[in-house]
């Protein structure tokens, strides 16, 4: 055994180590070299590669509950298109992505909010709209004194179901856009379902129950 | 005999050269020139979950911007689907044959006027069958779009550096046994060929070693933006590299130490 280790000792040998050392560093660099053209090439390609995610959640975790709020504390005025947080009616399977706009990509993807009007934590009516046919299909299931839940990337926000109602798209006594008291008009077309376009909206009627003030001196998102 | 000593230093190196040249074709041989791996990292990554995802919502989309309403997709395409899919174009791309051709969407137009008919009883007049072509036209086109082999130009480039790999490991493997003939010229004993033949292997195996550090070293994990689709599936599909390196360097190791321990064993004499 003692003459085994002892033999293994030309392992260690200086020759040996000499050997090993120089020409693995060389070969390594000789490799790296010859290889890089490769590298540098994938690294361009991987660089200009396409496919973007889909638009990122928002974070809305740890946001103010209540007080008043500087919306440039949390990344300025909403811009058209944004997801802005996410919706939540309670005793529904109504649960999505809020955007600011309400245009077909928005309304693709989650419930949009009406950029002409304002949003939570404004002091006025929040206008939201869904599709029928996929997010607000479940209005249907809306029962008063529902809890409304809205967790945006400044604020979360709690509403209360006052009503519904049933009326013609171009009804405009269905909705008070000059309310000077927060509130959400959720609306969505209607009957439930359809795939096109129908004369008929179901509007849910709700009340601000919690959630911060956003400060006057704020940015215009109108 | 200083001579001597020189150029065996230097066949050694170019033996070991050589030797590290098959390792790194047999690291990739095993990994990023693998079909195997890039399914492996496909499923480990969850990238057939997000593709799914995303496939359905493209598609929807194209279907929502030309104004029909309505959830067809689901009607039209699974997960399941996609990932088949997938899987298909990966393995087309792989072996450098043309992607097969799939159609799910062949009677979309037909379910928007049968679903526009269902709900208001209009049938519809020729221009609006017209655009429901063509929305069925762009929701296909958005399909193959969404279901194309992931990270194929990175693929592309390295598939094209397979051929000369394989010619690479072939000269090496002429060098490996012209050198080892060489060096049995120049060794005084056959103990001594069999170590110095040891030694360069271990050479090799340390080169293995050296380049798995490098490959790590260059970050590949920032070479593409977070925010793609693709990024996990990279990121986990290119870390095959120093794995790779790393067990052909293993096996180098203990490849060199079993030479050596033949090479230890004493010459038999004669009586």
């Amino acid at each position: 055994m003692k003459n085994r280790f002892a033999k293994l000792r030309v392992l260690g040998s200086k020759t040996n180590i000499i050997t090993i050392t120089v020409c693995s560093v060389l070969s390594a660099v000789i490799l790296t070299i010859a290889v890089s053209p490769v590298i540098n090439h994938i690294k361009i390609v991987a660089d200009f590669a396409t496919h973007t995610a889909l638009a990122e959640k928002p974070k809305v975790d740890g946001v103010p509950t209540s007080g008043e709020i500087d919306l440039n504390d949390s990344g300025g005025a909403p811009q058209d298109g944004e997801a802005l947080g996410t919706i939540k009616i309670a005793g529904t399977a109504v649960e999505c992505t809020l955007y600011f706009g309400d245009d077909a990509p928005q309304l693709h993807a989650g419930a949009g909010i009406w950029t002409g009007g304002n949003i939570p934590g404004q002091n006025g009516t929040v206008l939201i709209a869904g599709h029928t046919n996929s997010f607000f299909r479940d209005l249907e299931s809306v029962k008063e004194g529902a809890d409304i839940l809205v967790q945006t990337r400044y604020g979360e926000y709690h509403y209360r179901v006052t009503g519904t109602k049933i009326a013609k798209a171009e009804d405009t006594t269905a909705y008070d856009l000059d309310a000077e008291k927060d509130n959400l008009i959720l609306y969505t077309c209607y009957p439930f379902g359809q795939v096109t376009v129908t004369n008929q909206r179901y509007f849910v009627y709700t009340e601000y129950v919690s959630g911060p003030q956003i400060k006057e001196a704020v940015n215009e998102t109108k | 005999m200083k001579q001597n000593k020189s150029i065996k230093i230097i066949i050694s190196l170019a033996m070991c050269l050589c030797v590290a040249v098959l390792g790194l074709v047999a690291a990739m041989s095993f990994t990023l020139w693998n079909e195997s791996w890039m399914m492996h990292s496909m499923k480990k990554s969850g990238y057939f979950e997000d593709a799914a995802h995303r496939t359905k919502a493209d598609c929807g989309l194209v279907i929502a911007q030309a104004g029909v309403l309505g959830n067809f997709v689901e009607k039209f395409i699974s997960d399941e689907m996609i990932q088949e899919d997938i899987v298909l174009a990966t393995d087309a791309l792989f072996r450098n044959i043309s992607s097969p051709t799939s159609s799910h969407f062949g009677k979309l137009a037909v379910e928007i006027e049968d679903t526009i008919y269902q709900e208001t009883g209009t049938i519809l007049g020729e221009s609006e069958k017209q655009n429901n072509i063509a929305v069925q036209f762009q929701t296909e086109q958005q399909y193959a779009e969404s279901v194309r082999p992931p990270l194929q130009t990175i693929v592309s480039i390295l598939m094209q550096y397979k051929k000369i790999g394989i010619f690479l490991a072939i000269a090496s493997l002429v060098v490996i046994v012209g050198a080892t003939v060489v060096l049995f010229g120049l060794s005084k004993t056959i103990q001594q060929w069999i170590q110095t033949i040891g030694s360069t292997v271990m050479a090799s195996s340390v080169t293995m070693f050296l380049m798995a550090i490098v490959s790590m070293a260059c970050r590949y994990q920032k070479w593409m933006p977070q925010t793609n689709l693709e990024y996990s599936l990279f990121v986990q599909w290119f870390g095959g590299v120093p794995l790779g390196l790393c067990m052909v360097g293993v096996i180098l190791l203990i490849f060199s130490v079993v030479i050596f321990m033949i090479g230890l064993k004493p010459e038999k004499r004669g009586v």
